[in-house]
């Protein structure tokens, strides 16, 4: 609006002031004509003097044709002559009657008047002289007037002529439009879009509105002094430069474009800018208005829009379920992985975006075990248009899928529908065999052979299986909701169940037995085990008890128990009777011996060679009986009695051997410094090694004897070895010669129990014995024992 | 100087009391010995409190009162108890030596097998015991 106005304003403001121009142009013509005949007239003086009418019509004619006001006054303001503009203009006919130009002139302006016309006098002109009057008819108006002296043929001044214009209208139309420039610059420096004005084809900044340097933080004088490139963000200047290029060559006539500016601070600015060209009059591109809207809050919204469409659609895309949706024209607008791998489709999900799903559908029905009832189902579902959840699908290949149908609506139009699919294969057959477990272990349980009772936090029975009723005499019904404390009618059973109780709370299991009469009156042993039951929020609701018929255990082991008392008993018994034995046999030995001995003593020269002969012979058969009785009482004397067990330095008890028995001097005894000390009793330890040792003496044949006693340590024990060079044993006696009574040599101090008692001790310590051995060069042997 | 020892040797055996006197009268010894078969006639012998022993040589395996009993009796006795009693016997059963010491005893010799080694084994003792000095109660 206000542009056409500022348009129609110019364009009057230029017309006007055109016929202006050529007016005044034709009056100055006219008054140097003019002058130039007065003086003519002047100096031609009375020749000419009938001239001068002629001339004066003839310039009567011209002032009268003037298109402007032309007046004649006398040097007091009277009128003497004015044309017909003139007479129009001031609303008086001077014919009629005298008029005073000084009378019209506003008050106001009077005194500017004055000077004026004394300012006309001095130089004999005056040029746009302004001034208001008033007119007759009250009517104010603006004239300017260009005058000069008039003066007659003796150059004295005899008045003023003056064309006079009105130019009120015009002074209100600048007036007008300096207001509209005003009011134009407000709008532009007051308007939220920022716009700049370029001349000629590159960036000279010609004018920019407060908005454009407040959005960039440069001044308008910085501003200049920048290119557009400068100030666009490097990556759009390519952008930016193509468009701009194509205005200037004049290939379009405005251009739009979204692109970053750089801010003085080095912010970004985000801006839709439009840039026009304006034509000049002869064609050519001279101006660029552009016009810059901040949209960097738009821009964030759409990248943070962009990024929440990014994740809805990863998340669609990554769903665990099948989805798809279709729009109100049954064509799919988003679908999943999942959605493709439910229904075996090869592809990507992207693929079926804008296919008519009832085609998809009536393809991949087959993989239903109801195709028909598959579709139909469908078209129900969406001519009903009403959410349907958990609908279940069974598929050919066993699998099951739940659907969820859902109709979508915006503003209550029907705009399509979201179907997902969930495969619950697992979870359904996981509840199949939860359900099958259960009842398999309430099988178990019915016919356990422990007794199951379930109770509440009030010991009332809930539950009780089959055992539980054998085991206590009741019938189900008679206990089922009783409390379990006044079923057991003695009261140390109560109170002990009820001591129970208390610890059962507080989350603890424990287990007890106790003696019990039951219903039908047999005496029972029970092992009672209970446990604290939880309900799913980890709550005590009560406890479960799991019971064991112990009564024929007991029997059994008060039985063992007695036996062993009895065994203990006859053992010491047994030992006892062997040591009476045993001295009761040697007695009489000892008594051979003496006598021999005496008889060799006292009737030795009576007895002769071969007599003493026999006698030393007895005594030797005494001696052996001697050794046979006290190995045979060590044999049997040999126990497993801890309280016995002391630290037994092996090394030392092994070097003691070796000087106690009799070593020949050919035989050399090498004993290992790693010999370990072990829990044990020493005697028996002692026993042990002084056998093997013996026995390695006893039967080396060889010149030079080597009897070498070492020890291997493993993780758990020691394993010695005792070897020797001698005869060797043959393999089919490897175990005979563990055997009581066993001797293979006739070694005249052999009793065949020696090994016997080295095994029973290595048993008596679960150890091993075994040996390595070579006809003629020697044997090992080896005890494993425990650490 | 060897002193001369009252000394009373209970043994159920006569051919131990044989081997006993044979020792004795070999090596000339002038030791007075008393005599007891058993524990009950020992003790009739020890109730005669004027004439008490210097030594008690004991038996374990005798029949009525066995060697075990009589130490305990002997060592209940206020008088008696004093007396040293070293204990004479071939058996080397650990528990008898164990209750030996507790109830209290001066000695305890395993008797050997061969004449020879007891013999030697016997002078040893007598000679120790008629070294010693010894009280009279």
């Amino acid at each position: 609006m206000s542009d056409i106005l500022i348009e129609d304003l110019k364009k009057a403001l230029e017309q006007e002031r055109a016929a202006r121009i050529a007016a005044e142009e034709k009056l100055n013509k006219y008054i140097e004509n003019s002058e130039g005949r007065v003086n003519d007239l002047t100096e031609l003086n009375k020749s000419l003097q009938e001239d001068l009418t002629q001339k004066e019509s003839e310039f009567r004619g011209i002032f009268e044709n003037l298109n402007d006001a032309y007046v004649l006054i006398d040097l007091k303001g009277n009128v003497l002559k004015m044309n017909d503009v003139a007479t129009v203009m001031f609303e008086h006919d001077y014919t009629k009657s005298p008029l005073n130009l000084m009378k019209l002139v506003h008050p106001n302006d009077h005194k500017y008047t004055i000077e004026a016309f004394k300012n006309l006098l001095k130089e004999g002109f005056y040029t746009k002289y302004r001034s208001r009057i008033i007119t007759k008819n009250n009517n104010a108006k603006l004239l300017e007037v260009n005058c000069s002296l008039i003066k007659d043929k003796d150059g004295q001044i005899i008045g003023a002529q003056g064309i006079a214009r009105d130019v009120t209208e015009e002074v209100s139309l600048q007036r007008l439009l300096k207001e509209q420039k005003h009011q134009l610059d407000i709008i532009l420096d007051n308007s939220p879009i920022g716009i700049v004005l370029s001349e000629g084809a590159d960036d000279n900044f010609i004018f920019a509105n407060k908005s454009l340097t407040n959005m960039l933080g440069y001044t308008f004088e910085e501003m200049k002094t920048l290119k557009v490139s400068q100030l666009t963000h490097p990556d759009d200047r390519l952008r930016s430069k193509t468009l701009r290029d194509k205005l200037e060559k004049g290939e379009i006539k405005r251009f739009s474009i979204e692109k970053r500016y750089i801010k003085k601070n080095g912010d970004i600015l985000w801006a839709k800018t439009i840039v026009n060209s304006v034509d000049n009059s002869d064609k050519k591109v001279k101006f660029r208005v552009a016009t810059v809207e901040d949209i960097t809050e738009n821009k964030l919204a759409q990248q943070r829009l962009l990024e929440i469409e990014n994740r809805l659609t990863s998340l669609i895309a990554n769903l665990d379920s099948a989805v798809i949706l279709e729009d109100e024209s049954r064509e799919v607008v988003i679908s999943n992985k999942k959605f493709c791998e439910i229904f075996s489709l090869t592809g990507f999900p992207e693929e079926l975006k804008g296919k008519f799903y009832p085609e998809i559908v009536d393809n991949t029905k087959a993989i239903f075990e109801k195709p028909e009832y598959y579709i139909n189902r469908i078209n129900k579902l969406i001519k009903d248009k009403k959410m349907v959840l958990g609908d279940e699908l069974r598929l050919v290949d066993g699998r099951i899928l739940e659907r969820d149908y859902i109709p979508i609506s915006k503003d209550k139009e029907y705009k399509g529908h979201l179907w997902t699919y969930r495969d619950v294969t697992l979870s359904r057959n996981y509840r199949k065999s939860l359900e099958t477990h259960k009842k398999r272990y309430s099988n178990i349980i019915a016919n356990l052979k422990l007794g199951l009772v379930e109770l509440d936090n009030e010991n009332r029975i809930l539950s009780a299986n089959k055992s539980f009723m054998k085991m206590t005499g009741f019938e189900e019904d008679e206990i089922l909701t009783q409390d379990i404390r006044e079923l057991f009618t003695k009261d140390m059973i109560k109170n002990l169940i009820q001591q129970r109780s208390v610890s059962r709370k507080e989350g603890r299991t424990g287990s007890y037995e106790f003696k019990f009469i039951n219903k039908i009156n047999q005496e029972k042993v029970l092992l009672v085990s209970a446990a604290p039951n939880f309900n799913i929020s980890g709550e005590i609701i009560g406890s479960i008890g799991i019971i064991l018929d112990i009564t024929h255990i007991k029997k059994l082991e008060s039985q063992k128990e007695e036996l062993l008392k009895q065994l203990e008993q006859r053992n010491i018994e047994l030992e006892e009777y062997a040591h009476v034995v045993s001295h009761d046999l040697k007695s009489p030995l000892r008594s051979i011996s003496a006598l021999t001995s005496w008889l060799k003593e006292d009737y030795g020269r009576f007895l002769g060679n071969g007599g003493i002969q026999n006698v030393d012979m007895i005594q030797e058969v005494v001696e052996k009986m001697e050794r046979l009785i006290n190995d045979i009482l060590n044999y049997s004397s040999i126990n497993n009695d801890e309280s016995t067990y002391e630290d037994v330095n092996t090394f030392k008890i092994v070097n003691d051997i070796s000087k106690l028995i009799y070593v020949p001097k050919h035989i050399e005894i090498k004993i290992s410094e790693k010999l370990p000390i072990v829990r044990a009793n020493k005697v028996r330890i002692q026993q042990l090694f002084q056998n093997l040792m013996s026995n390695a003496v006893n039967y080396i044949d060889k010149e030079k004897g080597l009897i070498s006693i070492d020890v291997k340590e493993k993780k758990k024990s020691y394993i010695f070895s005792v070897q020797d060079n001698g005869i060797g044993i043959k393999k089919e006696y490897y175990s005979k010669i563990f055997e009581v009574f066993q001797s293979l040599g006739n070694h005249k101090k052999s009793t065949g129990i020696g090994l016997s008692i080295v095994k029973k001790i290595v048993d008596v310590y679960n150890g091993k014995i075994w040996l390595e051995s070579q006809e003629g060069v020697g044997t090992t042997f080896f005890i494993q024992l425990n650490k | 100087m060897q002193k001369k020892l009252t000394i009373l040797l209970i043994e159920d055996d006569q051919i131990e009391v044989m081997k006993f006197n044979r020792i004795l009268s070999k090596i000339n010894s002038q030791h007075k010995i008393i005599e007891a078969n058993n524990g009950e006639e020992a003790l009739k012998i020890l109730s005669d409190k004027d004439n008490l022993p210097n030594l008690i040589l004991l038996d374990l395996n005798m029949p009525k009162i066995n060697g075990i009993e009589f130490l305990k009796i002997l060592k209940n006795d206020s008088v008696l108890k004093y007396l040293p009693t070293v204990i004479l016997t071939t058996s080397t059963n650990q528990k008898d030596m164990l209750e030996c010491y507790k109830i209290g005893i001066a000695g305890y010799m395993v008797k050997p097998l061969k004449y020879e080694d007891y013999q030697n084994k016997l002078i040893k003792v007598l000679s120790y015991w008629s070294a010693n000095e010894l009280i009279t109660v």
